[in-house]
């Protein structure tokens, strides 16, 4: 978890203070990023390590291109290896501060999808703690690799939480698979297809993930958000 | 447009700015009757994506307004509390049945003209409301402030509500009478509220409604109060919060 920050207090940037600034209703979007070791292997001259950083920045200018989507839109990251931490608590596009992701570890995945449901599920209580409206949050799984470290009933419990999460309609689940990762793994967490990473093209990826979040985050009552087809970043 | 009671009503409906940029055109609509001895007013909200919502809005508002006005003709000069309740849920179901009837006759499903209900009656001693879906109704109260007379109906999410061609749209309505004449009342569509709701406390910002009542209090000019509330709504500082369509009916007693 993220430590607090006692300059924060002082500056009084607490989320009291942020949501009575803006008190915008919220999308919160999670991602879930893979920083096991493999990820820092050279693929044909590029690293997905640092492709993933450098997009990351790039998600970040994205969303201040739209007014309201930066006001909207908070941004979390959870990085997992064999562990997982919340390396970056939700926050607007003007606090968010890409962090510079290093590769190592192993892979757990069941740890990291247990920390993202419980983090959403805070997020939601503090959004109403503080009178924020807020849209579906969303949780952006990227990974490269199966569930090396996880048991088995970590494993199939994990996907169940997910699953139960997404029938109730708590959060909309989305993985993403980069070259290396185990499809077949990832396809069986959520509702929907995991989609296989084209290259390293984390930029379209991002930026697509961007433009969504602009739809979810200016949807009114009844709309059917439809999103673009991810072609141009994912194998479809 | 005034009355015996001394009513007067105003108001302004424009597209929202998401609207105009994805070529929709505006699905909010509002109405308002100011009769002898009583007012009646309707605000409705189409749904963004259900593609006959502007018609529904339409349906509502007017169908609302002329059964409510008829219920109420019938026992002028002045209903009793339960006689109001009964205008404005026969008023509601005389809505759900023509927008059925409408579906019916066309061929479009129920739902593709969903929308939402705000209907207020005032008469000489009481106060009627009915709610169906976001968007809400604010009175002034006696101590120079201002109360929330219904609450905005979301789901878990800010992009939720219900309407009242949802299956259970008649049955979560929300129906308020109170034997008060409040000085002001004021009607909007879910595209103002983050601007006028306070949502932890569910309370209206007083800045908000106070301003805009106290310059209502010095016009008397209809076509340009309507004329500038509608460039209240299209101003960038209204449009920097809300994208979305934005309607705003007020009602005062002079």
């Amino acid at each position: 978890m993220v430590e607090q920050n006692d300059l924060v207090q002082v500056f009084g940037l607490d989320d009291s203070v942020v949501f009575a600034d803006n008190p915008e209703p919220r999308c919160a979007c999670l991602l879930v990023l893979d920083v096991s070791g493999s990820m820092g292997f050279d693929m044909d001259g590029e690293i997905p390590i640092q492709q993933l950083n450098d997009g990351l920045r790039f998600f970040k200018s994205c969303i201040e291109g739209d007014t309201l989507a930066s006001l909207r839109t908070e941004i979390g990251i959870i990085a997992f290896n064999h562990e997982a931490s919340l390396i970056h608590d939700f926050a607007t596009v003007d606090r968010f501060d890409p962090p510079m992701l290093e590769a190592k570890g192993g892979t757990r995945i069941s740890r990291a999808l247990d920390l993202a449901l419980d983090v959403v599920d805070q997020r939601k209580q503090t959004y109403r703690a503080n009178g924020i409206t807020y849209y579906r949050p969303w949780v952006w799984l990227i990974c490269d690799g199966y569930p090396e470290h996880d048991t088995s009933t970590d494993w199939e419990n994990a996907k169940a939480r997910v699953r139960q999460a997404e029938n109730d309609r708590e959060l909309a689940f989305f993985a993403v698979g980069v070259e290396g990762a185990d499809l077949t793994e990832l396809d069986s967490i959520g509702s929907r297809q995991a989609l296989k990473l084209l290259g390293l093209n984390f930029r379209d990826m991002f930026q697509w993930l961007s433009s969504s979040m602009s739809s979810v985050s200016q949807s009114q009552p009844s709309d059917a958000v439809s999103l673009s087809s991810p072609a141009g970043w994912a194998e479809i | 447009m005034g009355n015996r009671s001394g009513i007067w009503a105003c108001s302004a409906s424009v597209a929202g700015t998401s609207h105009r940029r994805r070529g929709i055109e505006r699905q909010d609509r509002a109405i308002y009757r100011v009769e002898a001895d009583f007012a009646v007013a309707v605000v409705s909200d189409g749904a963004g994506s259900a593609r006959n919502s502007a018609l529904g809005a339409t349906v509502t508002t007017t169908r609302a307004a002329s059964a409510a006005t008829w219920l109420l003709l019938d026992q002028a000069p002045s209903p009793t509390a339960s006689g109001l309740e009964g205008v404005l849920r026969v008023a509601a179901s005389c809505v759900r049945q023509s927008l059925e009837e409408l579906s019916h006759q066309t061929g479009e499903p129920l739902q593709s003209y969903a929308n939402t209900m705000l209907l207020a009656i005032q008469t000489d001693t009481l106060l009627g409301a009915a709610q169906v879906g976001d968007g809400g109704m604010v009175v002034s109260n006696e101590r120079g402030g201002f109360d929330c007379l219904t609450e905005p109906q979301h789901g878990e999410y800010v992009n939720q509500t219900t309407f009242i061609t949802s299956r259970e749209g008649l049955e979560q309505m929300e129906v308020k009478v109170v034997e008060a004449q409040p000085k002001y009342l004021a009607m909007f569509s879910d595209g103002l509220e983050n601007l006028v709701i306070e949502h932890s406390t569910q309370q209206p910002f007083p800045g908000f409604f106070g301003n805009v009542f106290q310059w209502l209090e010095g016009q008397s000019d209809p076509g340009r109060v309507e004329a500038e509330l509608s460039g209240l709504l299209r101003s960038s500082r209204v449009t920097a919060r809300s994208d979305d369509d934005i309607t705003l009916l007020l009602t005062i007693r002079r």
